[in-house]
């Protein structure tokens, strides 16, 4: 087996180049630190947390920070750490599916729209601005009132509000990459509309399609908050930042500090993807690659 | 003479564009034996590429095709598609012009030969790559296993070709064509090209037809020249009775634009150019397409179309007036 340890070479020397680019980015490196710590939060909540979601301390409401509870109790009793922590778990349960979601259904549709052209691309562009012309959240309130309050139901009307963007940038992508030279050789050789799509154009628009993800996933998360402030979203006794920041509307005169923790979660995620995601745009960039 | 293995006759194509139609190929007719290369010739928009293109149906649907392309006796422009997928690449293969950017940048080499050979032969995976392997070997890139596994960016131009041509030959087909597969290369890298093309065919027996502006790659490797001009054909012959005798006064005209400059003995020649310009497609021509730019025209030039004629044994020419200068 000595062939293929030669020929796995020149992949892993690319995946180092990849990684040595990103690492010479710091507030890339930044932001990636952060998601994965929130990434670690969500996944590891129940052993992470002191406390469960729906755990009470009646004894001690409206507690300071510091002392028995890190950062003190809200109004009820509860752990303002482990609703943090807990809160992380929906907003990125949320993000990363809503996101993988609105992919799931619309890579296919812009791609078979920018690859057959014509009448199909036709309606599904126009039917991709149609849904374009609503705000995202707009849409998601929407979607999630008919669908009824629940993290499930906020997730899907999240990802189906993300997949106008997604149709677009697929069928934009798909526009662009079917013109390139590879894929009338592949046709010359043989090759079926089905191999074009997944295995010639597919792989192609990858780096595109992470970039939109990094911005999509804290789209979503943001939604999230706005959905479960609405009480559209996660519903008592699980909670999620949204939730949280609803319940301190009622105490910020006396507990600003309520909301400022959830406030602070929710901005140092979404500001967390956002740079990570300028940094994979910068190394991934094709044309900057070689 | 057997029967051929591809049998052009009556190919006509035709494209529906905003302003008009345009006729990118008329009445065109050649056959290709087992084991032989055939030049096609012209000026850029002749017709050559298009003519390539059509014989397994690769023009966008805005092209109208007639006519019929034969290929072992199979009708290919009228096969089913799932069958017609099974020719393309697996029996006619093509190598395109542009080696720079006709590889898919984002897989390995050895990915990218390996899949056709899974695709059409069916192959494992440690077989494909074991085939993929000596098929570098064979289009003569050194250090075929190390090379699998780069990819496109890595290579240059040159190696990009010979990797183009070891996809095109992977299921060892019967006909491979060319589309000017030198003309984006560097001259010395170009030989190497050519050279590889005689020893596919001397050692596979693959047919190949070759398609290109250069009259000097055709006398290198090709047996058989087809002359295009506004396409339609204007001359065929041997390699070596087209560039002795020429009989069409464009064949003529080509050949003088040649440079020779190890010609002459000091006396160096103005390179003879063609006057005039390619006539435009979008009309069906009435008269001999060339009537405008010849030495030779006269009024049957200018209201008729020449038939093609056998005026020597296997020399055709489309044309009122032939002969040498």
């Amino acid at each position: 087996m000595n062939a293929v340890t030669v020929v796995e070479a020149p992949r892993t020397r690319r995946r180092r180049l990849l990684r040595k680019r990103f690492l010479r980015r710091p507030v890339a490196v930044a932001g990636l630190v952060v998601v994965v710590g929130f990434v670690v939060l969500a996944i590891f909540a129940p052993w992470i947390a002191p406390h469960s979601s729906g755990y009470t301390d009646f004894n001690h409401v409206l507690a300071k920070p510091g002392g028995r509870y890190l950062l003190g109790t809200d109004e009820l009793g509860h752990d303002e750490l482990s609703r943090v922590i807990w809160g992380a778990r929906s907003s990125m349960q949320v993000g990363v599916f809503a996101t993988l979601l609105a992919m799931v259904i619309a890579v296919p549709i812009g791609m078979v729209a920018g690859y057959y052209r014509g009448w199909i691309d036709a309606i599904i562009a126009r039917a991709t601005d149609v849904l374009l012309s609503f705000p995202f959240v707009i849409l998601a309130v929407g979607l999630a009132a008919i669908l009824g309050p629940s993290l499930l139901n906020a997730t899907l009307a999240l990802g189906i509000g993300a997949v106008p963007v997604f149709i677009r940038i697929a069928r934009g992508e798909t526009l662009a990459l079917r013109e390139e030279d590879y894929v009338p050789a592949a046709i010359a050789n043989g090759a079926s509309d089905a191999t074009i799509i997944f295995k010639h154009i597919l792989p192609n628009m990858t780096s595109t399609l992470i970039v939109q993800a990094t911005v999509t996933i804290p789209t979503a998360i943001i939604g999230e908050a706005v959905l479960s402030f609405l009480g559209l979203g996660v519903q008592p006794p699980e909670t999620s930042w949204g939730v949280m920041l609803q319940t301190a509307q009622d105490q910020l005169a006396n507990a600003p500090r309520l909301a400022v923790f959830p406030g602070i979660a929710l901005v140092l995620v979404v500001l967390a993807f956002n740079v990570m995601g300028d940094g994979l745009r910068d190394i991934l960039d094709p044309r900057t690659t070689r | 003479m057997s029967t051929p293995l591809l049998e052009v006759t009556d190919l006509s194509v035709r494209f529906d564009t905003d302003d008009g139609q345009v006729h990118a190929v008329d009445k065109l007719s050649f056959s290709l034996a087992e084991r032989e290369v055939l030049g096609i010739v012209g000026e850029s928009g002749c017709g050559k590429s298009v003519t390539c293109m059509s014989l397994v149906r690769l023009l966008p649907e805005t092209a109208h095709v007639s006519g019929s392309v034969r290929f072992e006796g199979t009708d290919l422009l009228t096969l089913p598609m799932r069958r017609l997928r099974r020719v393309r690449g697996r029996q006619i293969s093509y190598v395109f012009q542009e080696p720079m950017t006709s590889l898919n940048p984002v897989f390995s080499i050895g990915h990218q030969v390996e899949e056709s050979l899974r695709r059409h032969l069916d192959l494992s995976r440690h077989d494909a790559r074991a085939r993929a392997i000596e098929l570098l070997q064979l289009v003569r890139i050194p250090a075929a296993a190390r090379r699998l596994g780069e990819y496109p960016h890595q290579l240059s131009g040159g190696m990009r070709q010979r990797v183009m041509i070891a996809m095109a030959l992977a299921c060892d087909p019967k006909l491979l064509v060319a589309d000017e597969p030198t003309t984006a290369l560097d001259v010395t890298i170009q030989a190497g090209i050519l050279d590889l093309m005689r020893d596919i065919r001397e050692r596979l027996g693959t047919a190949i037809i070759l398609i290109t502006h250069n009259l000097g790659v055709v006398a290198d490797v090709a047996d058989r020249v087809v002359v295009m001009y506004a396409g339609r054909k204007v001359e065929e012959a041997s390699v070596d009775d087209l560039f002795a005798h020429p009989q069409h006064p464009y064949t003529i005209g080509l050949l003088g634009a040649v440079p020779r400059p190890y010609e002459g003995e000091g006396t160096r020649e103005r390179l003879q150019e063609i006057p005039g310009r390619v006539p435009s497609l979008r009309a069906l021509p009435t008269a001999c397409a060339f009537a405008d730019r010849c030495p030779r025209a006269d009024e049957l030039t200018r209201s008729e179309i020449p038939e093609m004629r056998e005026i020597r044994p296997r020399h055709l020419v489309a044309c009122f007036h032939p002969g040498e200068e």
